[in-house]
């Protein structure tokens, strides 16, 4: 591949993205990550297993709390110990059931040494499933429900309204 | 009186939407005749006043619930029993008519007080706006607002602020006092009530932050910045739109740049995780007012990582000590927030089971809270260096880096003071230390296979054919973020070789295509200017080798490579940098 640069300073990318070279600065935490091996959508009232990947330290001891959010139903133990191989990597399979149509979470809590990180797992149900696919640029995503009421400054920019106590 | 709105905080501003001059010209007037009469409601002492206006005053505090964190034990807890009210410090304050038009606008003073003028006998409400304002001009300036991610306006820039406001009232006819207070909304068991105190919780960190840097530097001018949180807002990587925001973090670039706090109740909340807020803010300085090369990613204590994140991440938990006085990094999470994620004691050198050095962000935040600290260093030392010379410098920003330039401008007890701090480290000191780490030498506690990817720091790029094979190494961390896995070139430019270049990068032959989350590249800069930025992101059916013209002027640059598999076995890349004929 030839490519030829017209302007200093400009960057190149092979493909889009996030560039490496302009991460995102998280807040510190436990040297964990859990992802879901997949994003099947669950079908409303069956029990599924779903594939976590965990990575840590390598060789280290993963302290795991599952704490499901309403709409879903956690049937597994609430807590395991996990063990990550010597490149870091450990699996679980909790069991969960979606009892409502909708978008759910199940939190993970990892604790690996003193440290702990808290991790939302994104379930789908029922319909929700079929609207979820509009997060990958298809279209709109629906509003969240709002804490406030709508309002609007003198230079027009949108507020969110709070209730106060005087 | 109306006030401008670039006056010094501390002073309570007011601009009263009305004819302003002539209300003036009355009230000198009538100042003539009635010296004890106020004007726009300015005089009197309860009973009826002069004029169409009076005055409406009051002060503006939110709930702020402290964090209950010790590392020995190591808890860490919202405490929701000690809550107290706080003053709103710095946010703006708006009277509104029925129609939600604003009749007078101004700002809290640093102790949460206002004072606004406004027509007699008209109902109104009283609001605040979580906005910290001052108006560019001659002096410092800001501009920090919290808003809502997941509001509608989100999409296209125009995200929702948050605001509290009171009941309607009449403003009657004498002067009159109305207080407004933020709630956390807790109930004893969750958060049975709106979260109105969040907002303001979050932007009183900031104002903290801003009143460290103004201390000493009172003509700073702080770039705008808004701060995304919402009651959605949870650990979870996707769509920001609906609260998936992975975790609280500094984005920046262009895409909705900013703060994006955590606010989801029972899995974790950071409004009131005050070191956490502060880290973040500690970001948004390193961008604005000085300059990171961070390449960002996942961080932890223990971590050995890219000297360029340590620092980073150690700048901003030492930051967060630094800015509230307090050397204990809180962080908390779970079930009521009830538990501890994270709790540091920036006094406390890094966990002696963890390799001290450069590359480890306990470390430095150790390093830079002390040299807080001490009387022959402090802030202005740190904030001088930040600004200047770290901004500037031709290495990439590392503690070694700042620690160089920090020398050069502190007192000699102040360069034993470093130097002890880098020897208890593992580091190269004294006159021994540049920006480069070049006499750094390998730490004992590393991995002895790590060596040859760690130092030397950088090492000088050859020009012209036939290249340099360049290899990083997994053995030191996975990420691509750790240490060892980017490697470092100083590439020279000297006057007679100025011109254009052809730089080719070249996988190793027979390397596997890259997978999902592999990612390979190259990034040359100049200063934290890019030049060149070469990136290929799996999953990528064929190679990625390539060829691209530079114009170079003289100079050094630096250059980062990383071939970042995850397979377990270490990839090289040649890479060759020849000057056009």
């Amino acid at each position: 591949m030839k490519i030829q640069y017209l302007a200093m300073g400009i960057a190149l990318f092979a493909l889009t993205g996030v560039s490496h070279a302009h991460g995102i600065t998280p807040k510190p935490g436990a040297a964990v990550a859990v992802q879901r091996a997949d994003e099947v959508p669950l079908s409303i009232g069956v029990q599924t297993r779903l594939d976590l990947r965990f990575t840590g330290r390598p060789d280290s001891v993963l302290s795991i709390e599952y704490r499901p959010e309403d709409g879903l139903v956690l049937h597994s133990p609430a807590t395991v110990q996990l063990r990550s191989d010597l490149r870091g990597a450990a699996t679980d399979a909790p069991t969960v059931e979606a009892v409502t149509d909708g978008v759910h979470y199940l939190n993970v809590f990892v604790t690996e040494g003193a440290r702990s990180r808290a991790i939302s797992i994104r379930v789908t149900a029922g319909k929700a499933a079929r609207d979820a696919r509009k997060l990958d640029g298809q279209g709109q995503t629906e509003a969240l429900p709002s804490p406030g009421t709508s309002g609007v400054t003198s230079q027009g920019e949108p507020l969110i309204i709070l209730p106060a106590a005087e | 009186m109306t006030f401008k709105d670039d006056m010094p905080l501390g002073l309570a501003t007011d601009r009263t939407h009305s004819p302003s001059g002539f209300r003036w010209m009355v009230c000198m007037a009538l100042a003539l005749t009635v010296l004890l009469a106020g004007c726009d409601g300015s005089g009197g002492s309860g009973g009826t006043v002069f004029g169409p206006n009076v005055q409406l005053s009051g002060r503006v505090t939110y709930d702020s619930v402290p964090v209950a964190a010790s590392v020995t034990p190591y808890v860490a807890y919202l405490d929701y029993a000690e809550t107290v009210a706080r003053p709103a410090r710095g946010v703006q304050v708006a009277v509104i008519d029925d129609d939600g038009r604003e009749l007078a606008l101004g700002a809290a003073d640093a102790d949460g007080r206002y004072v606004l003028t406004v027509p007699k006998n008209t109902p109104v409400r009283l609001r605040a706006v979580a906005r910290l304002y001052q108006a560019p001009g001659e002096g410092a300036s800001w501009d920090f607002t919290i808003r809502d991610n997941t509001s509608p306006g989100y999409a296209d820039k125009a995200a929702s602020i948050y605001a509290v406001q009171g009941e309607a009232f009449n403003t009657g006819v004498a002067h009159l006092s109305r207080d407004l207070h933020a709630a956390s909304g807790w109930t004893g068991a969750g958060y049975g009530n709106p979260r109105s105190a969040a907002p303001f919780a979050i932007l009183d960190q900031i104002f903290t932050g801003m009143q460290k840097v103004l201390a000493v530097d009172q003509d700073a001018v702080f770039a705008p910045m808004n701060t995304y949180w919402s009651i959605h807002n949870r650990s979870a990587n996707g769509d920001k739109a609906i609260g998936e925001i992975g975790t609280s973090h500094w984005q920046p670039g262009t895409d909705h740049p900013g703060l994006y706090i955590l606010g989801k109740e029972d899995s974790d909340t950071d409004e009131y995780d005050t070191a956490v807020v502060v880290h973040e803010w500690g970001h948004y300085f390193e961008a604005k007012f000085s300059r990171s090369d961070s390449v960002g990613g996942s961080h932890g204590g223990g971590d050995l990582l890219d000297m360029r994140v340590s620092f980073g991440e150690g700048w901003g938990n030492a930051l967060a000590g630094m800015v509230r006085d307090d050397p204990i990094y809180a962080d908390t999470q779970g079930p009521q927030q009830s538990k501890g994620g994270v709790v540091m004691d920036l006094n406390t050198p890094a966990d002696p089971a963890d390799p001290p050095g450069w590359f480890n962000e306990a470390s430095v935040q150790h390093m830079l809270y002390q040299m807080y600290k001490s009387p022959d260093i402090g802030f202005r030392s740190i904030y001088e260096v930040m600004i200047g010379p770290q901004k500037d410098t031709p290495a990439y920003t590392s503690l070694f880096s700042f620690a160089t330039y920090l020398r050069g401008v502190v007192d000699g007890a102040g360069q034993g003071l470093t130097d002890t701090l880098l020897a208890n480290i593992g580091m190269v000191n004294g006159a021994k230390l540049d920006i480069w780490g070049d006499e750094q030498t390998y730490p004992g506690s590393l991995a002895a296979d790590g060596e040859d990817f760690v130092v030397p720091v950088y090492r000088d790029f050859t020009l012209g054919a036939p290249g340099e094979r360049i290899c990083g190494t997994y053995v030191l961390g996975k990420d691509y973020n750790k240490l060892g896995r980017f490697q470092f070139r100083r590439v020279t430019i000297d006057e007679a070789g100025a011109g254009d270049y052809t730089l080719t990068l070249d996988e190793d032959p027979g390397a596997p295509p890259l997978e999902e989350d592999e990612l390979a590249g190259l990034y040359l800069t100049s200063r934290g200017v890019s030049k060149l930025e070469l990136e290929f992101e799996g999953p990528r059916a064929g190679g990625y080798s390539s060829t691209v013209d530079v114009s170079l002027a003289a100079g050094v640059y630096t250059m980062a490579v990383i071939d970042q598999r995850e397979d377990g076995t270490a990839y090289c890349q040649t890479v060759t940098l020849t000057k056009k004929p």
